[in-house]
Protein backbone atom coordinates (compact mmCIF):
# COMPACT_ATOMS: atom_id res chain seq x y z
CA UNK A 1 0.00 0.00 0.00
CA UNK A 2 1.44 3.34 -0.71
CA UNK A 3 2.32 4.98 2.47
CA UNK A 4 -0.21 7.77 1.59
CA UNK A 5 -3.74 6.17 1.55
CA UNK A 6 -4.08 5.43 5.15
CA UNK A 7 -4.62 9.01 5.90
CA UNK A 8 -7.29 8.95 3.16
CA UNK A 9 -8.87 5.55 4.14
CA UNK A 10 -9.15 6.95 7.54
CA UNK A 11 -10.49 10.25 6.59
CA UNK A 12 -13.33 8.68 4.47
CA UNK A 13 -14.37 5.77 6.53
CA UNK A 14 -14.68 7.63 9.65
CA UNK A 15 -16.74 10.50 7.64
CA UNK A 16 -19.08 7.73 5.98
CA UNK A 17 -19.11 6.36 9.53
CA UNK A 18 -20.28 9.58 11.02
CA UNK A 19 -22.95 10.25 8.05
CA UNK A 20 -24.49 6.92 9.08
CA UNK A 21 -24.67 7.42 12.54
CA UNK A 22 -26.06 10.82 12.40
CA UNK A 23 -29.29 8.77 10.10
CA UNK A 24 -29.32 6.33 12.31
CA UNK A 25 -29.60 8.19 15.76
CA UNK A 26 -32.06 10.53 13.71
CA UNK A 27 -34.12 7.53 12.95
CA UNK A 28 -33.86 5.81 16.34
CA UNK A 29 -34.45 8.72 18.52
CA UNK A 30 -38.16 8.90 18.58
CA UNK A 31 -38.62 5.04 18.49
CA UNK A 32 -36.12 4.99 21.71
CA UNK A 33 -38.06 7.86 23.23
CA UNK A 34 -40.85 6.15 23.23
CA UNK A 35 -39.55 2.98 24.62
CA UNK A 36 -37.06 3.75 27.39
CA UNK A 37 -38.23 7.48 28.05
CA UNK A 38 -36.46 11.29 27.60
CA UNK A 39 -34.03 10.70 29.87
CA UNK A 40 -32.51 7.55 28.62
CA UNK A 41 -33.02 8.32 25.08
CA UNK A 42 -31.22 12.08 25.03
CA UNK A 43 -28.50 10.36 26.94
CA UNK A 44 -27.66 7.86 24.51
CA UNK A 45 -28.13 10.58 21.80
CA UNK A 46 -25.66 13.18 23.73
CA UNK A 47 -22.99 10.78 24.00
CA UNK A 48 -23.42 8.71 20.84
CA UNK A 49 -23.28 12.53 19.34
CA UNK A 50 -20.01 13.22 21.17
CA UNK A 51 -18.27 10.12 19.90
CA UNK A 52 -19.09 10.86 16.04
CA UNK A 53 -18.14 14.16 16.74
CA UNK A 54 -14.44 13.23 18.25
CA UNK A 55 -14.32 10.65 15.27
CA UNK A 56 -15.01 13.54 12.43
CA UNK A 57 -11.89 15.65 14.37
CA UNK A 58 -9.86 12.42 14.56
CA UNK A 59 -11.20 12.20 10.97
CA UNK A 60 -10.13 16.14 10.06
CA UNK A 61 -6.67 15.16 11.53
CA UNK A 62 -5.60 12.37 9.53
CA UNK A 63 -6.74 13.95 6.43
CA UNK A 64 -4.19 16.73 6.75
CA UNK A 65 -1.34 13.46 7.29
CA UNK A 66 -1.39 13.12 3.28
CA UNK A 67 -0.60 16.47 2.63
CA UNK A 68 3.13 17.46 1.87
CA UNK A 69 2.99 20.58 3.39
CA UNK A 70 0.50 21.25 5.88
CA UNK A 71 1.25 25.63 6.15
CA UNK A 72 -0.74 26.21 2.98
CA UNK A 73 -3.91 24.21 4.11
CA UNK A 74 -6.06 27.67 5.04
CA UNK A 75 -6.04 27.89 1.35
CA UNK A 76 -7.93 24.67 0.85
CA UNK A 77 -11.22 26.28 -0.10
CA UNK A 78 -10.09 28.73 -2.59
CA UNK A 79 -11.06 26.81 -5.66
CA UNK A 80 -14.71 26.04 -4.27
CA UNK A 81 -15.95 27.00 -7.88
CA UNK A 82 -14.51 24.02 -9.51
CA UNK A 83 -12.63 21.74 -7.42
CA UNK A 84 -14.52 18.61 -5.40
CA UNK A 85 -11.93 18.99 -3.20
CA UNK A 86 -12.68 22.33 -1.80
CA UNK A 87 -16.01 21.47 -1.79
CA UNK A 88 -15.22 18.45 0.31
CA UNK A 89 -13.69 20.53 3.30
CA UNK A 90 -16.33 23.02 3.04
CA UNK A 91 -19.11 19.94 3.11
CA UNK A 92 -17.39 17.73 5.69
CA UNK A 93 -17.16 21.65 8.17
CA UNK A 94 -20.93 22.35 7.03
CA UNK A 95 -21.58 18.38 8.17
CA UNK A 96 -19.20 18.80 11.07
CA UNK A 97 -21.46 22.54 12.13
CA UNK A 98 -24.85 20.79 11.52
CA UNK A 99 -23.53 17.67 14.08
CA UNK A 100 -22.41 19.82 16.88
CA UNK A 101 -26.14 21.68 16.21
CA UNK A 102 -27.42 18.07 16.85
CA UNK A 103 -25.75 18.30 20.02
CA UNK A 104 -27.15 21.29 21.18
CA UNK A 105 -29.71 20.92 20.38
CA UNK A 106 -30.07 17.64 22.59
CA UNK A 107 -29.22 19.68 26.02
CA UNK A 108 -31.01 22.55 25.19
CA UNK A 109 -33.75 23.13 27.79
CA UNK A 110 -37.55 23.49 26.77
CA UNK A 111 -36.45 21.68 23.28
CA UNK A 112 -38.98 18.71 22.45
CA UNK A 113 -38.93 15.72 20.35
CA UNK A 114 -39.70 16.61 17.18
CA UNK A 115 -37.45 19.95 17.53
CA UNK A 116 -34.84 17.11 17.97
CA UNK A 117 -35.40 15.08 14.72
CA UNK A 118 -36.01 18.00 12.55
CA UNK A 119 -31.79 19.22 13.79
CA UNK A 120 -31.08 15.28 12.89
CA UNK A 121 -33.12 15.35 9.81
CA UNK A 122 -31.19 18.45 8.64
CA UNK A 123 -27.78 17.18 9.64
CA UNK A 124 -28.69 13.62 7.84
CA UNK A 125 -29.25 15.84 4.95
CA UNK A 126 -26.35 17.81 4.96
CA UNK A 127 -24.52 14.28 5.77
CA UNK A 128 -25.45 12.79 2.67
CA UNK A 129 -24.16 16.04 0.57
CA UNK A 130 -20.79 15.03 2.31
CA UNK A 131 -21.04 12.07 0.75
CA UNK A 132 -21.97 12.68 -2.80
CA UNK A 133 -19.37 15.32 -2.67
CA UNK A 134 -16.80 12.61 -1.07
CA UNK A 135 -17.70 10.28 -4.30
CA UNK A 136 -18.00 13.50 -6.49
CA UNK A 137 -14.07 14.29 -5.52
CA UNK A 138 -12.85 10.39 -7.48
CA UNK A 139 -15.41 10.73 -9.97
CA UNK A 140 -12.56 12.17 -12.54
CA UNK A 141 -12.73 12.37 -15.77
CA UNK A 142 -9.45 11.03 -16.66
CA UNK A 143 -9.85 7.94 -13.96
CA UNK A 144 -12.28 5.28 -15.22
CA UNK A 145 -12.21 3.11 -13.05
CA UNK A 146 -13.83 5.53 -10.74
CA UNK A 147 -15.54 7.68 -12.64
CA UNK A 148 -18.48 5.75 -12.48
CA UNK A 149 -21.73 4.97 -10.37
CA UNK A 150 -20.33 2.17 -8.31
CA UNK A 151 -17.95 5.08 -6.59
CA UNK A 152 -21.62 6.47 -4.84
CA UNK A 153 -22.88 3.90 -4.51
CA UNK A 154 -19.97 1.86 -2.51
CA UNK A 155 -19.76 5.04 -0.49
CA UNK A 156 -23.55 5.73 0.71
CA UNK A 157 -23.31 1.65 1.32
CA UNK A 158 -20.57 1.91 3.64
CA UNK A 159 -22.42 5.05 5.32
CA UNK A 160 -25.38 2.72 6.11
CA UNK A 161 -23.70 -0.42 6.81
CA UNK A 162 -21.08 1.35 9.28
CA UNK A 163 -23.23 4.19 10.85
CA UNK A 164 -26.39 1.57 11.34
CA UNK A 165 -24.32 -1.02 12.79
CA UNK A 166 -22.98 1.21 15.06
CA UNK A 167 -25.99 3.05 16.48
CA UNK A 168 -27.13 -0.25 16.23
CA UNK A 169 -24.61 -1.77 19.26
CA UNK A 170 -25.05 2.02 20.91
CA UNK A 171 -29.15 1.23 20.96
CA UNK A 172 -29.11 -1.88 22.20
CA UNK A 173 -27.04 -0.75 25.08
CA UNK A 174 -30.45 1.04 26.65
CA UNK A 175 -33.29 -1.54 25.29
CA UNK A 176 -31.19 -4.81 24.61
CA UNK A 177 -33.85 -6.84 26.26
CA UNK A 178 -37.02 -5.58 23.95
CA UNK A 179 -37.60 -8.64 21.26
CA UNK A 180 -38.19 -5.79 18.50
CA UNK A 181 -35.74 -2.93 19.80
CA UNK A 182 -34.93 -0.63 17.11
CA UNK A 183 -31.46 -1.73 17.07
CA UNK A 184 -32.90 -5.00 15.18
CA UNK A 185 -33.83 -2.54 12.25
CA UNK A 186 -30.79 -1.10 11.91
CA UNK A 187 -28.65 -3.70 12.53
CA UNK A 188 -30.63 -5.64 9.25
CA UNK A 189 -29.90 -3.01 7.09
CA UNK A 190 -26.73 -2.90 8.07
CA UNK A 191 -26.67 -6.63 7.11
CA UNK A 192 -28.52 -5.82 3.99
CA UNK A 193 -25.95 -2.87 3.35
CA UNK A 194 -23.33 -5.24 3.82
CA UNK A 195 -24.54 -8.01 1.50
CA UNK A 196 -24.90 -5.66 -1.24
CA UNK A 197 -21.83 -3.55 -0.67
CA UNK A 198 -19.88 -7.28 -2.03
CA UNK A 199 -22.66 -7.65 -4.75
CA UNK A 200 -21.57 -4.48 -6.03
CA UNK A 201 -18.00 -4.52 -5.48
CA UNK A 202 -18.26 -7.75 -7.74
CA UNK A 203 -20.10 -6.20 -10.22
CA UNK A 204 -18.16 -3.27 -10.51
CA UNK A 205 -14.75 -5.97 -10.77
CA UNK A 206 -16.34 -7.96 -13.64
CA UNK A 207 -17.23 -4.79 -15.69
CA UNK A 208 -13.48 -3.19 -15.21
CA UNK A 209 -12.85 -7.15 -16.64
CA UNK A 210 -14.58 -6.00 -20.17
CA UNK A 211 -12.74 -2.67 -20.74
CA UNK A 212 -9.99 -2.22 -22.16
CA UNK A 213 -6.83 0.46 -21.54
CA UNK A 214 -6.84 2.18 -17.91
CA UNK A 215 -10.36 0.39 -16.62
CA UNK A 216 -8.51 -2.92 -17.90
CA UNK A 217 -5.51 -2.32 -15.76
CA UNK A 218 -7.20 -1.15 -12.70
CA UNK A 219 -9.26 -4.55 -13.18
CA UNK A 220 -6.07 -6.76 -12.98
CA UNK A 221 -4.76 -4.87 -10.17
CA UNK A 222 -8.29 -5.88 -8.24
CA UNK A 223 -8.02 -9.37 -9.39
CA UNK A 224 -4.45 -9.83 -8.31
CA UNK A 225 -4.58 -8.63 -5.26
CA UNK A 226 -6.26 -11.35 -3.46
CA UNK A 227 -7.70 -8.99 -1.21
CA UNK A 228 -11.55 -9.49 -2.66
CA UNK A 229 -11.77 -12.87 -1.08
CA UNK A 230 -10.44 -11.57 1.64
CA UNK A 231 -12.38 -9.14 2.07
CA UNK A 232 -16.05 -10.81 1.14
CA UNK A 233 -15.26 -13.79 3.88
CA UNK A 234 -14.65 -11.01 6.10
CA UNK A 235 -18.21 -9.66 5.45
CA UNK A 236 -19.79 -12.99 5.29
CA UNK A 237 -18.40 -13.47 8.58
CA UNK A 238 -20.25 -10.39 9.90
CA UNK A 239 -23.10 -10.75 8.49
CA UNK A 240 -23.70 -14.31 10.38
CA UNK A 241 -22.27 -12.80 13.47
CA UNK A 242 -24.71 -9.84 12.79
CA UNK A 243 -27.99 -12.31 12.05
CA UNK A 244 -26.90 -14.57 15.31
CA UNK A 245 -26.94 -11.77 17.48
CA UNK A 246 -30.54 -10.71 16.09
CA UNK A 247 -32.42 -13.80 15.86
CA UNK A 248 -29.75 -16.11 17.57
CA UNK A 249 -28.18 -16.84 20.86
CA UNK A 250 -25.44 -13.76 20.88
CA UNK A 251 -26.07 -11.04 23.02
CA UNK A 252 -26.95 -7.89 21.26
CA UNK A 253 -24.08 -5.79 22.35
CA UNK A 254 -21.25 -8.12 22.04
CA UNK A 255 -22.26 -9.25 18.98
CA UNK A 256 -22.98 -6.12 17.46
CA UNK A 257 -19.58 -4.70 18.32
CA UNK A 258 -18.07 -7.40 16.77
CA UNK A 259 -20.04 -7.62 13.53
CA UNK A 260 -19.22 -3.79 13.37
CA UNK A 261 -15.23 -4.63 14.26
CA UNK A 262 -15.63 -7.15 11.15
CA UNK A 263 -17.15 -4.80 9.01
CA UNK A 264 -14.68 -2.09 9.47
CA UNK A 265 -11.76 -4.33 8.50
CA UNK A 266 -13.74 -5.26 5.72
CA UNK A 267 -14.52 -1.86 4.60
CA UNK A 268 -10.94 -1.04 5.04
CA UNK A 269 -9.77 -3.74 2.60
CA UNK A 270 -12.31 -2.59 0.23
CA UNK A 271 -11.15 1.13 0.40
CA UNK A 272 -7.54 0.07 0.04
CA UNK A 273 -8.34 -1.85 -3.51
CA UNK A 274 -10.57 1.34 -3.94
CA UNK A 275 -7.08 3.51 -3.97
CA UNK A 276 -4.74 0.67 -5.34
CA UNK A 277 -6.90 0.24 -7.85
CA UNK A 278 -6.31 3.31 -9.53
CA UNK A 279 -5.06 3.86 -13.00
CA UNK A 280 -5.22 6.76 -14.85
CA UNK A 281 -6.12 7.76 -18.89
CA UNK A 282 -2.80 8.31 -20.90
CA UNK A 283 0.79 8.26 -19.07
CA UNK B 1 -5.69 34.57 -25.04
CA UNK B 2 -2.44 33.35 -26.35
CA UNK B 3 -2.01 29.78 -25.92
CA UNK B 4 1.82 28.76 -26.41
CA UNK B 5 2.74 24.79 -26.75
CA UNK B 6 5.15 22.14 -28.18
CA UNK B 7 6.16 20.74 -30.83
CA UNK B 8 6.94 16.84 -31.39
CA UNK B 9 7.98 14.81 -34.45
CA UNK B 10 8.12 11.67 -33.27
CA UNK B 11 8.95 10.53 -36.48
CA UNK B 12 12.66 11.88 -36.43
CA UNK B 13 12.84 11.31 -32.56
CA UNK B 14 15.66 9.12 -31.64
CA UNK B 15 15.13 8.74 -28.16
CA UNK B 16 18.17 10.00 -27.00
CA UNK B 17 16.62 11.20 -23.97
CA UNK B 18 18.76 14.93 -24.05
CA UNK B 19 15.80 16.53 -23.98
CA UNK B 20 14.88 15.00 -20.51
CA UNK B 21 18.54 14.99 -19.04
CA UNK B 22 18.34 19.21 -19.63
CA UNK B 23 15.24 19.70 -18.25
CA UNK B 24 16.26 17.99 -14.87
CA UNK B 25 19.50 20.13 -15.50
CA UNK B 26 18.22 23.40 -15.75
CA UNK B 27 15.02 22.87 -13.37
CA UNK B 28 17.56 21.26 -10.81
CA UNK B 29 15.19 18.24 -10.40
CA UNK B 30 15.98 15.27 -8.22
CA UNK B 31 16.30 11.89 -9.24
CA UNK B 32 12.58 10.28 -9.92
CA UNK B 33 11.16 13.55 -11.14
CA UNK B 34 10.87 14.40 -14.57
CA UNK B 35 9.43 16.96 -16.22
CA UNK B 36 9.71 15.90 -19.77
CA UNK B 37 9.96 11.94 -20.16
CA UNK B 38 11.04 9.77 -23.02
CA UNK B 39 8.32 6.61 -23.53
CA UNK B 40 9.41 3.94 -25.33
CA UNK B 41 6.54 2.08 -27.58
CA UNK B 42 7.02 -1.09 -28.67
CA UNK B 43 4.86 -3.47 -30.98
CA UNK B 44 4.28 -6.33 -33.61
CA UNK B 45 6.68 -9.07 -34.18
CA UNK B 46 7.63 -12.10 -36.18
CA UNK B 47 4.88 -14.22 -37.43
CA UNK B 48 4.78 -16.53 -40.25
CA UNK B 49 2.36 -16.01 -43.62
CA UNK B 50 2.29 -19.14 -45.51
CA UNK B 51 5.30 -20.48 -44.38
CA UNK B 52 7.12 -17.29 -45.06
CA UNK B 53 8.55 -15.26 -42.39
CA UNK B 54 7.24 -11.94 -41.61
CA UNK B 55 8.19 -9.13 -38.92
CA UNK B 56 6.02 -6.03 -38.40
CA UNK B 57 7.82 -5.23 -35.21
CA UNK B 58 8.35 -1.22 -34.28
CA UNK B 59 9.12 0.95 -31.96
CA UNK B 60 8.79 5.14 -31.84
CA UNK B 61 9.76 6.78 -29.08
CA UNK B 62 7.14 9.90 -27.54
CA UNK B 63 8.68 13.15 -25.54
CA UNK B 64 6.01 13.94 -22.83
CA UNK B 65 6.24 17.33 -20.65
CA UNK B 66 3.13 19.35 -19.67
CA UNK B 67 1.14 20.23 -22.46
CA UNK B 68 -0.15 23.40 -21.07
CA UNK B 69 -3.63 22.44 -22.13
CA UNK B 70 -6.41 24.52 -23.18
CA UNK B 71 -8.61 22.88 -20.39
CA UNK B 72 -6.51 21.59 -17.63
CA UNK B 73 -7.83 19.51 -15.32
CA UNK B 74 -5.22 20.26 -12.89
CA UNK B 75 -6.26 23.73 -12.39
CA UNK B 76 -9.87 22.92 -12.19
CA UNK B 77 -9.17 20.40 -9.27
CA UNK B 78 -7.14 22.13 -7.45
CA UNK B 79 -8.28 23.19 -4.25
CA UNK B 80 -5.92 25.98 -3.30
CA UNK B 81 -5.57 27.64 -7.16
CA UNK B 82 -2.08 27.04 -6.75
CA UNK B 83 -2.24 25.99 -10.05
CA UNK B 84 -3.23 28.33 -12.89
CA UNK B 85 -3.02 29.33 -16.71
CA UNK B 86 -1.61 31.92 -17.13
CA UNK B 87 -2.19 34.71 -20.38
CA UNK B 88 0.11 32.88 -22.58
CA UNK B 89 -1.65 29.73 -21.86
CA UNK B 90 1.14 28.30 -20.23
CA UNK B 91 -0.07 26.29 -16.73
CA UNK B 92 2.05 26.81 -13.87
CA UNK B 93 2.23 26.29 -10.10
CA UNK B 94 2.85 28.99 -7.35
CA UNK B 95 4.35 26.33 -4.42
CA UNK B 96 3.60 29.09 -2.01
CA UNK B 97 -0.22 28.33 -2.29
CA UNK B 98 0.69 24.19 -2.79
CA UNK B 99 -0.41 22.22 0.16
CA UNK B 100 0.65 18.76 -1.66
CA UNK B 101 -2.56 17.15 -1.45
CA UNK B 102 -1.38 15.62 -4.91
CA UNK B 103 -5.02 15.61 -6.64
CA UNK B 104 -3.49 17.11 -9.18
CA UNK B 105 -1.28 14.37 -9.99
CA UNK B 106 -4.58 11.97 -9.68
CA UNK B 107 -6.25 13.86 -12.51
CA UNK B 108 -3.56 14.47 -15.22
CA UNK B 109 -3.69 11.87 -17.92
CA UNK B 110 0.19 12.88 -18.43
CA UNK B 111 1.67 12.68 -15.58
CA UNK B 112 2.98 16.04 -15.43
CA UNK B 113 2.48 17.58 -12.27
CA UNK B 114 5.02 15.65 -9.82
CA UNK B 115 5.82 15.51 -6.40
CA UNK B 116 8.98 17.39 -4.94
CA UNK B 117 9.54 15.29 -1.37
CA UNK B 118 12.07 17.75 0.10
CA UNK B 119 9.29 20.85 -0.10
CA UNK B 120 6.22 18.61 0.03
CA UNK B 121 4.68 19.97 -3.10
CA UNK B 122 3.24 19.84 -6.62
CA UNK B 123 6.02 20.70 -9.16
CA UNK B 124 5.93 21.13 -13.17
CA UNK B 125 7.01 22.06 -16.21
CA UNK B 126 6.45 25.93 -17.01
CA UNK B 127 7.59 25.95 -20.41
CA UNK B 128 11.00 27.59 -19.25
CA UNK B 129 8.78 30.78 -18.90
CA UNK B 130 12.66 32.76 -17.90
CA UNK B 131 13.73 31.54 -21.10
CA UNK B 132 11.58 32.59 -22.87
CA UNK B 133 11.07 35.94 -21.46
CA UNK B 134 14.87 36.13 -22.60
CA UNK B 135 13.64 35.37 -25.74
CA UNK B 136 15.69 31.84 -25.59
CA UNK B 137 14.23 28.57 -26.48
CA UNK B 138 13.19 26.17 -23.57
CA UNK B 139 15.95 23.70 -22.48
CA UNK B 140 14.46 20.94 -23.89
CA UNK B 141 14.33 22.45 -27.55
CA UNK B 142 17.94 23.64 -27.22
CA UNK B 143 19.17 20.48 -26.30
CA UNK B 144 17.10 18.55 -29.07
CA UNK B 145 20.16 17.33 -31.65
CA UNK B 146 17.68 15.79 -33.83
CA UNK B 147 15.70 19.42 -33.93
CA UNK B 148 12.36 17.19 -33.41
CA UNK B 149 11.14 19.67 -30.30
CA UNK B 150 9.98 22.97 -31.59
CA UNK B 151 7.61 25.64 -29.59
CA UNK B 152 5.72 28.71 -29.87
CA UNK B 153 1.81 30.59 -30.16
CA UNK B 154 0.32 26.76 -31.04
CA UNK B 155 -1.86 28.23 -33.99
CA UNK B 156 2.18 29.21 -35.70
CA UNK B 157 2.62 25.73 -34.79
CA UNK B 158 -0.29 24.78 -36.13
CA UNK B 159 0.45 26.64 -39.13
CA UNK B 160 3.77 25.37 -39.93
CA UNK B 161 3.33 21.82 -38.75
CA UNK B 162 -0.15 20.50 -38.81
CA UNK B 163 -2.46 18.86 -36.31
CA UNK B 164 -2.13 16.02 -34.12
CA UNK B 165 -2.09 14.77 -30.55
CA UNK B 166 -4.27 11.55 -30.37
CA UNK B 167 -0.87 8.75 -30.30
CA UNK B 168 -0.52 5.88 -27.85
CA UNK B 169 0.17 6.28 -25.30
CA UNK B 170 -1.15 9.56 -25.29
CA UNK B 171 -4.74 9.91 -23.74
CA UNK B 172 -8.00 11.16 -25.32
CA UNK B 173 -7.04 14.88 -26.67
CA UNK B 174 -10.66 15.46 -26.23
CA UNK B 175 -9.97 15.12 -22.01
CA UNK B 176 -8.39 18.14 -21.63
CA UNK B 177 -7.43 19.72 -24.94
CA UNK B 178 -3.81 19.10 -25.00
CA UNK B 179 -1.61 22.62 -26.46
CA UNK B 180 0.91 20.10 -28.26
CA UNK B 181 1.29 19.48 -32.21
CA UNK B 182 2.61 15.90 -32.77
CA UNK B 183 4.01 14.38 -36.18
CA UNK B 184 3.47 10.99 -35.53
CA UNK B 185 5.66 8.17 -36.24
CA UNK B 186 4.67 5.61 -39.32
CA UNK B 187 4.69 2.94 -37.13
CA UNK B 188 1.90 4.62 -34.72
CA UNK B 189 -1.69 2.84 -35.20
CA UNK B 190 -4.08 1.60 -33.04
CA UNK B 191 -2.59 -1.49 -31.86
CA UNK B 192 -4.18 -3.28 -29.09
CA UNK B 193 -0.74 -4.72 -28.31
CA UNK B 194 1.47 -1.82 -28.64
CA UNK B 195 2.88 -1.57 -25.03
CA UNK B 196 5.24 0.93 -23.18
CA UNK B 197 8.64 -0.31 -23.06
CA UNK B 198 9.91 1.29 -20.58
CA UNK B 199 7.18 1.98 -17.53
CA UNK B 200 9.54 1.63 -14.64
CA UNK B 201 11.50 4.79 -15.75
CA UNK B 202 8.63 7.04 -16.65
CA UNK B 203 6.79 6.48 -13.67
Amino acid sequence: MHSNEWPLISFTLISQFAVGAVVGLTVAYGPLHDRVGQSEATDLLLRSLVVVLALLAVGAVAATLHLGNVRNVYLVLSNWRSSWLSREILAFGAFGAMVLLFAATTVADGVDTSTVVAVGGLASVFGVVLVAVIAKLYMLRTVPVWNRASTPITFFLSAMMLGFVGVAAATAVVDESATTGIWRALGLLAMVAAAAQIGAFEVHRRQLGRESGAAQRSGAVINESGLVQNRAGLTAIAILVGLLTLWGPLPSVLGLIITALLLIAAEALGRHLFYASYAREGL
Amino acid sequence: MAQTGFYFDSAGCTGCKACQVACKDKNGLEVGVKWRRIVEVQGGGWSTSNGVPVNDSYAYHVSVACMHCENPICVEVCPTKAMAKGDDGIVAIDPRRCIGCRYCEWACPYGAPQFDKDSGTMTKCDLCRDHLAAGKAPACVSACQMRVLDYGEIGDLTHKYGQGADVYPLPDPDLTLPAVVLNPHPAMRHDPDARIANREEIY
